[in-house]
């Protein structure tokens, strides 16, 4: 019943046929690089700091939020997290470079999720994955490995306001692919070379996810799945949080790519008002106006956009998939609350990311 | 920037402001309840009119003679009072003249002595203190008036009564009797200062226009293109009413037109 | 190089257009049972409605300077709307003069789409009432056929709304008679039960918020309940207060204009139960007999009051929220 009263939306997953499909790379094997420090042959013979230790030399990189996992790992550990959780929530339509690699090496990754839960204590371990599925050919177990699967449920947004058992502050949540890298780090003794990523998108001939070697370029990747089509756009990212490349030959895939997109669509410019219906307030998950914030960040009115909290917008792009007037929402109030952020920033150093917001705004205009 | 031509016109337009740019009632919003609630007809704008010209001519020049010796606080009740006294023997002259007119307008003849266009125009010219030039702006606001008020009178008359100066109009045989009552005063109102706004922009884009024609077609040859730096080029033609647009510059149309 | 486009990359199937669509729909059932009570003339006066319509919307864009597009049906959905509020008997120049009024005074000048400050359809019928309103309360009797074209020469008759105002008992009809509509009334308001359908259609597609409607007619049901204007049972007042005149039909076209109306949802309750009051308040003590139009233009001027306030209650919580954390 509570999913009727919650705000956000109910997406069309289209995840299919890529996230059944087997995991193909796309690697070098002369980029493989090993580490300091010796593969280990007994596990149990380790403990949390050797595990933290193959974490750095490793350098990987969470997924979910780009943060080192070595940094991670020692803040669980210092605040004593009791529930770890690999996180297979992947609630963007397309997207599925989390739940894939969790099926297809789920022994790396439910062991990699082991030495995590080892690392910050004794904690309880769990994944994380989302429920509002349908149309999956895979099979999802209720546990896999001994390990339990809760299914969140939720409408999109969920990555960021996923409801786990325990709060916030006990709760650690690493992206299944830093899981599976840690493993490796750990019995294989190699660095982060690689990532998960999912191709998808209705110009791509073959949908899959794939193993791709970090700085592989856009394009590269794009023609291991085939095009079938010119696309219009490429993604890197969801499709609704995801940014337009536009320049796939020379932008590179990094650690936080989770999808690569390529849509073809003959949508027509349509240029229609606000007609003020109100569907953004209704959807917007952190119960904030999007049809007064836009207004608000086009003209530039600094006081309106700090009375209604811009700052608060999680720019998940709820607010402008509803909008029927097609208008870019979410696009301008995470601009406006960029903006203010600088302002209140008393070192006053323009952001990079800013800058290029603002290049990519002229850019439009 | 091409502006010259835009300079003079705005300098010669200034000098007869009043008319054209200060229109007391399009422009500055002075003595808008009278245009608003009492051009019923064009007979009742006329009184109006009367009355706010007697009144206001030798107020003004009253005041630009002798506004600089009063104090502050007293200017403002005086000039009433004064036009007030102007008044009373002009209302009942008009009343012979046009008694129904008069009863109908009621309560607005007597208001006329303390209408802000009065008020306004007495205040400065008691700080400036010259009386011909105070006589000069005077009649220039009491022409623009005039042709507000008349033009309001008029336009209300024909449409909701059918008839012009009391005399019925034959052809004019539809009646919409909203505009008789001040609510439809308001939106006359509204409609001539947006006209006037739009056919004043138009004037002031199209000099502009001929100007930068003029100018460029000396730089360059005749059957050049405008420069890029045609300042209106780029905006909506909402702001360009002139609708001309966007002309591709001398290297051609840029990528992405 | 491709052209950058700024997430989200994938939209809802709902536009602009959807969304007026929807409204279209439900005002050609209401047409269908407005033709089978006063012919083909109501059909043909919506028609003539929506022509000029669409003539002033070209005028006036072309004035603006925005592109003409056949997209755009918020024209259309007051040039349809407006004939519906007025007797079948009305003239044809009386059609036109309110969609002119409504276009070229009330909506375009503010901005025109989506910036409209009062909703253009109030607007219009408020004109016309003003000016014919021998014209615009007379009303023909039902299933009688009337002439497509020319004057109407017939009788005219007074409704449920006029006795009430001087006084008297309606004596129109049971129940059943005035929620069929087999009355004399407004020629798309009559019919209470097709229109409730139409309310439930809207609300279920999600084209007017439910709350504006239902927290409208739930506060003049309660009014005339409590406080009938003639000497009859509570009941009968409601039912007599609730199908005389366009109540129901305003409620449900003209309230919840998207444009004009606030856009949280408690808002929007405090403004339709606000809304219920000054239309009673209005019936009551008011010129005319139905001045719904009237009421629902000051309404709208004091709508985004609600919005305001409502935000700044949220506001504090959520600066509550943020201390906390």
């Amino acid at each position: 019943m509570a999913f009727l009263f919650s705000r956000g939306l109910i997406l069309e997953q289209y995840k299919e046929p890529a996230l059944s499909r087997d995991l193909r790379a796309f690697t070098s094997p002369s980029a493989v690089r090993s580490i300091g420090l010796p593969p280990v042959e007994d596990p149990s013979s380790l403990n949390a700091d050797t595990i933290i230790a193959y974490a750095a030399e490793a350098q990987i990189i969470d997924e979910r939020d780009g943060l080192p996992l070595e940094e991670k790992l020692r803040a669980a550990r210092l605040r004593q997290a009791t529930l770890v959780v690999a996180d297979a929530i992947d609630d963007e339509p397309y997207v599925s470079s989390q739940l894939n690699p969790l099926f297809k090496l789920s022994q790396q990754a439910v062991g990699g999720l082991r030495y995590a839960a080892q690392a910050v204590g004794e904690p309880k371990i769990r994944i994380a994955v989302y429920k509002n599925l349908a149309d999956l050919q895979l099979h999802i177990p209720n546990t896999l490995y001994d390990v339990r699967i809760q299914r969140i449920t939720g409408k999109y947004p969920v990555e960021t306001r996923a409801k786990l058992t325990e709060g916030p502050e006990q709760t650690l949540l690493i992206g299944t692919g830093a899981l599976i890298h840690l493993y490796r780090a750990i019995h294989y003794a190699v660095r982060q070379t690689t990532c998960f990523v999912t191709v998808a998108g209705n110009c791509i001939a073959n949908p899959a996810n794939l193993e791709v070697q970090i700085g592989a370029s856009f394009s590269q990747v794009l023609e291991r799945c085939g095009l079938i089509e010119d696309p219009s756009r490429i993604i890197s990212g969801g499709p609704m949080t995801g940014i337009c490349i536009t320049d796939p030959d020379e932008e590179t895939v990094g650690a936080t790519t989770r999808a690569v997109l390529a849509f073809k669509n003959d949508r027509r410019d349509r240029n229609y008002h606000c007609i003020g219906c109100g569907h953004c307030v209704r959807v917007c998950p952190q119960g904030l106006m999007p049809v007064y914030l836009y207004k608000a960040a086009v003209t530039g009115n600094v006081s309106v956009l700090r009375r209604f909290d811009a700052d608060l917008c999680l720019s998940c792009g709820t607010c402008s998939y509803v909008c029927p007037a097609k208008l870019d929402l979410s696009y301008q109030i995470r601009r406006a609350g960029s903006l203010i952020a600088a302002l209140d920033d008393p070192s006053g150093s323009p952001q990079p990311e800013a800058a290029n917001e603002e290049a990519q705004y002229a850019q439009n205009l | 920037m091409y502006l010259n031509k835009i300079r003079q016109h705005s300098r010669r337009v200034h000098r007869f402001s009043g008319l054209l740019t200060g229109n007391p009632v399009l422009s500055l919003g002075l003595a808008l309840p009278f245009a608003i609630a009492s051009t019923v007809s064009l007979q009742a704008a006329f009184c109006i009119f009367v009355g706010i010209a007697a009144v206001t001519l030798p107020m003004m020049l009253l005041s630009a003679l002798a506004g600089r010796f009063l104090p502050a606080w007293l200017r403002f009740p005086l000039f009433s009072l004064c036009a007030a006294g102007l008044l009373i023997p002009l209302e009942s002259f008009l009343t012979g003249l046009f008694p129904v007119v008069l009863n109908s307008i009621g309560l607005y003849f007597p208001i006329i002595a303390v209408n802000t266009l009065l008020l306004f125009h007495c205040e400065k010219e008691a700080e400036r203190g010259r009386p011909l030039q105070a006589l000069l702006h005077a009649l220039l606001q009491l022409s623009g008036l005039a042709v507000v008020l008349l033009l309001c009178g008029a336009i209300r008359e024909a449409f909701g009564n059918g008839s012009l100066w009391g005399i019925s109009l034959p052809f004019l045989s539809y009646r919409l009797g909203g505009l008789l009552i001040p609510f439809g005063g308001c939106i006359v109102a509204a409609m001539l200062a947006a006209a006037a706004r739009y056919l004043g922009r138009l004037l002031r884009i199209s000099l502009y226009r001929s100007d930068l024609k003029k100018y460029t077609q000396t730089l360059f040859e005749a059957n050049e293109q405008l420069p890029e730096e045609d300042l209106l080029a780029g905006l909506p033609t909402a702001v360009n009413p002139a609708g001309l647009q966007k002309q591709p510059g001398p290297n051609g149309p840029k990528k992405g037109e | 190089m491709l052209k950058t486009y700024n997430p989200p990359h994938i939209r809802g199937r709902d536009s602009n257009k959807t969304m007026m669509d929807d409204v279209l729909i439900v005002l050609a059932a209401i047409y269908l049972m407005a033709c089978y009570y006063y012919g083909a003339r109501a059909a043909v006066l919506g028609l003539f409605s929506l022509l000029v319509a669409i003539l002033c919307d070209i005028v006036c864009k072309l004035l603006m300077g925005e592109q003409l597009s056949l997209r755009d049906h918020s024209s259309a959905v007051t040039a349809l709307l407006i004939p519906l509020l007025l007797p079948a008997s009305v003239s044809y120049t009386t059609v036109a003069t309110a969609v002119v009024f409504a276009l070229v005074v009330v909506k375009y000048p503010f901005g025109g789409v989506g910036n409209n400050l009062f909703n253009p359809a109030a607007g219009g019928i408020a004109f016309v009432c003003i000016c014919f309103p021998r014209e615009v309360f007379g009303y023909p009797t039902p299933l009688e056929p009337i002439e497509i074209f020319g004057k109407f020469e017939g009788r005219l008759l007074y409704s449920a709304a006029y006795t009430l105002k001087a006084g008297g008992i309606p004596t129109g009809g049971d129940f059943m008679e005035m929620l069929l509509g087999n009355v004399a009334g407004p020629m798309g308001a009559t019919n209470a039960l097709v229109v409730c359908a139409c309310l439930l259609y809207l609300i279920v597609r999600r084209t007017v918020h439910w709350q504006a409607p239902v927290c409208f007619l739930l506060t003049c049901a309660l009014y005339a309940y409590l406080f009938p204007r003639v000497a009859i049972s509570s009941w009968l007042s409601v039912m007599y207060e609730l199908f005389s005149g366009y109540l129901i039909l305003g409620a449900i076209f003209m309230l919840t204009d998207p444009v004009t109306s606030p856009k949280r949802a408690i808002a929007t309750a405090l403004y339709a139960v606000f809304a219920g009051g000054v239309t009673m308040l209005f019936r009551q003590f008011g010129g005319f007999e139905e001045s719904f139009a009237f009421s629902l233009l000051l309404c709208n001027a004091v709508a985004p009051v609600f919005d305001y306030l409502e935000e700044r209650i949220r506001h504090q919580i959520r600066r509550r929220q943020r201390a906390k954390i």
